[in-house]
């Protein structure tokens, strides 16, 4: 199965809630629409074969012009044991707000994928069933990988941002 | 039966069982570095278990995010800090892949003999830790003992025993006299009789079997569910391995085999196939490096293509490598410049160590350890 066979089934079956494709890239994608994105990968598993998660990634795309100020999350999926099957899928969410479906009734593995992403990013996984933070204390302010985060300049006692 | 004893014995019918949390870690030494566990227990059984991970955060990512491409490689090598290289190479690939450059045939052939070698010691070092964890205490030695060979190998071509920083963007950092190729040949030929050595020790012992058999099972569709990879998943009978299926580097060129777990003492998917798997790749990995340096020929160690501030065009890639513990990935997204704009890692032990509180499930309590240990995680590249 090709990347153009893969969008051209995606697009079929789910119309314009697949927002864009790019397939002449490394990763070939398709953007996809953030609410629907839990049905799309549900279709990718049980009908394209997609039974691997390989990484989800939250992303921050704000750059230093401040061009835009919109946040992501890229999946990458593969299928064990055929590793010739590959596929990425993206969300591009609001800064504020950021809200998007979970996938972790599809894959299991993206339970703690999409805790990262919650902890690092602040994107809202909407129905995760435990959406706390993973690597950072549960008492930490703000969402480290954003662009615009400044580390605290206290925490328990322990100063920060000293000269 | 006297009123007292009749007294006694409906009291035992009525032993109501309490439910007991019992927590684990984070210090603990079969935790092999910071990891807690809270396991709720029923008497000796595991009804659940609760994995709390982030002790060895330090935010791998942001610091890529603040440094150029070169000056991330070292922190790469603090991730999986057994198989540095491995890490080096992953992060090495994709950089070179967004910069679409041609590394030379020898600087290739250098990576595939100290990835293995790497390879062996990492897993060297998690079947001596597992027979630790269990109570065998002499194979952890004899482990050590050749785990300190492949070290002083890697440490004379590079000058480092654990964080190597050696495999950089674009070849390696320096060349491999024939000195040092030789030096690799005499521990292949030592090293290939150590294996019956140590399946003396520990994989035919009885009391190893009994405590590593028929625990832990994973099935194949949890295993690829919980995105599981490397031993774990070919444990559970799944023949995947990266080198294989899709390879990278030279691997197309080596004849080696993929072994996965059959369930030779139990069950397929139980602690002793996923220790056994390990103890099978090591003899593959030795393939491999004798291969390499059968075909190895003389030529430049790097690219002249890559200056010192590497600059890939803009775009995004995600590349994976088959390491010590299964995919490591990086996703890397280049603006152009010559810092990354973001880096994501795939590391495989997050992965894995998810699955934990499935595998815990119904085990005894004792066993909770010995399941711990045939994940082989470490915890450097899960709180990366």
């Amino acid at each position: 199965m090709t990347p153009q066979d893969i969008a051209s089934k995606l697009k079929a079956k789910f119309g314009d809630k697949i927002v864009a494709e790019t397939l002449d890239v490394h990763d070939p994608f398709c953007q996809v629409d953030p609410m629907s994105i839990a049905e799309v990968c549900a279709f990718m598993k049980d009908e394209l074969g997609f039974n691997y998660l390989r990484c989800l990634s939250g992303v921050d795309y704000m750059d230093k012009k401040k061009t835009t100020d919109d946040l992501g999350v890229i999946y990458h999926l593969g299928a064990i044991p055929d590793a010739s099957l590959l596929f990425c899928l993206k969300v591009i969410l609001p800064r504020t707000g950021a809200k998007v479906a979970t996938v972790e009734n599809v894959w299991s593995t993206a339970d703690w994928h999409e805790r990262e992403a919650w902890d690092m990013f602040g994107i809202d996984f909407v129905g995760h069933h435990n959406q706390t933070r993973i690597l950072c204390a549960e008492d930490w302010v703000g969402h480290a990988l954003r662009k615009d985060y400044k580390s605290p300049d206290e925490y328990h006692g322990i100063r920060n941002n000293v000269v | 039966m006297s009123e007292v004893n009749q007294m006694q014995a409906s009291k035992q019918g009525d032993v109501a069982s309490e439910e007991m949390l019992l927590n684990m870690g984070p210090q603990h030494p079969s935790t092999h570095g910071v990891f807690r566990v809270v396991i709720k227990t029923d008497g000796e059984i595991v009804t659940d278990a609760e994995s709390h991970i982030g002790y060895l955060h330090r935010c791998f990512e942001k610091i890529c995010e603040n440094v150029n491409y070169t000056m991330a490689t070292p922190y790469t090598d603090r991730l999986d800090y057994l198989m540095a290289m491995g890490n080096n190479l992953g992060y090495a690939m994709s950089v070179e892949r967004l910069m679409d450059v041609e590394i030379p045939e020898r600087a290739s052939y250098i990576r595939v003999i100290v990835t293995e070698l790497s390879r062996i010691a990492s897993h060297l070092l998690a079947i001596g830790t597992y027979g630790m964890d269990i109570g065998a205490i002499t194979p952890f030695l004899y482990c050590f003992r050749d785990r300190e060979k492949v070290l002083t190998i890697l440490e004379t071509i590079c000058g480092q025993r654990l964080n190597y920083n050696y495999v950089r963007i674009g070849g390696v950092a320096y060349d491999m006299d024939d000195a040092m190729l030789k030096m690799c040949g005499e521990f292949c030929k030592y090293f290939m009789p150590r294996v019956m050595e140590y399946n003396d020790l520990l994989t035919y012992n009885g009391i190893f079997i009994q405590r590593t058999a028929n625990v832990g099972i994973l099935t194949a569709e949890q295993a690829i569910d919980f995105g599981c990879t490397g031993p774990v998943l070919r444990g559970s009978g799944i023949k995947r391995d990266l080198r294989k299926d899709a390879p990278y580097s030279l691997y197309d060129r080596f004849d080696f085999e993929v072994p996965v777990g059959a369930g030779e003492a139990g069950t397929v998917g139980d602690c002793f196939d996923r220790y056994m798997v390990r103890m099978r790749e090591m003899i593959e990995s030795v393939k491999i490096v004798e291969q390499a340096l059968s075909q190895i020929e003389a030529g430049p160690f790097k690219t002249d293509k890559i200056k010192a501030k590497p600059k890939p065009s803009k775009g995004d890639a995600y590349t994976a490598v088959e390491n010590a513990r299964g995919e490591l990935g990086f996703y890397l997204i280049s603006d152009g410049s010559d810092t990354a704009f973001r880096l994501k890692c795939r590391s495989p032990a997050f992965s894995n160590v998810s699955v934990l509180h499935e595998m815990c499930r119904g085990a005894m309590v004792a066993d909770v350890v010995a399941i711990i240990g045939s994940l082989d995680i470490v915890m450097g590249e899960i709180d990366r």
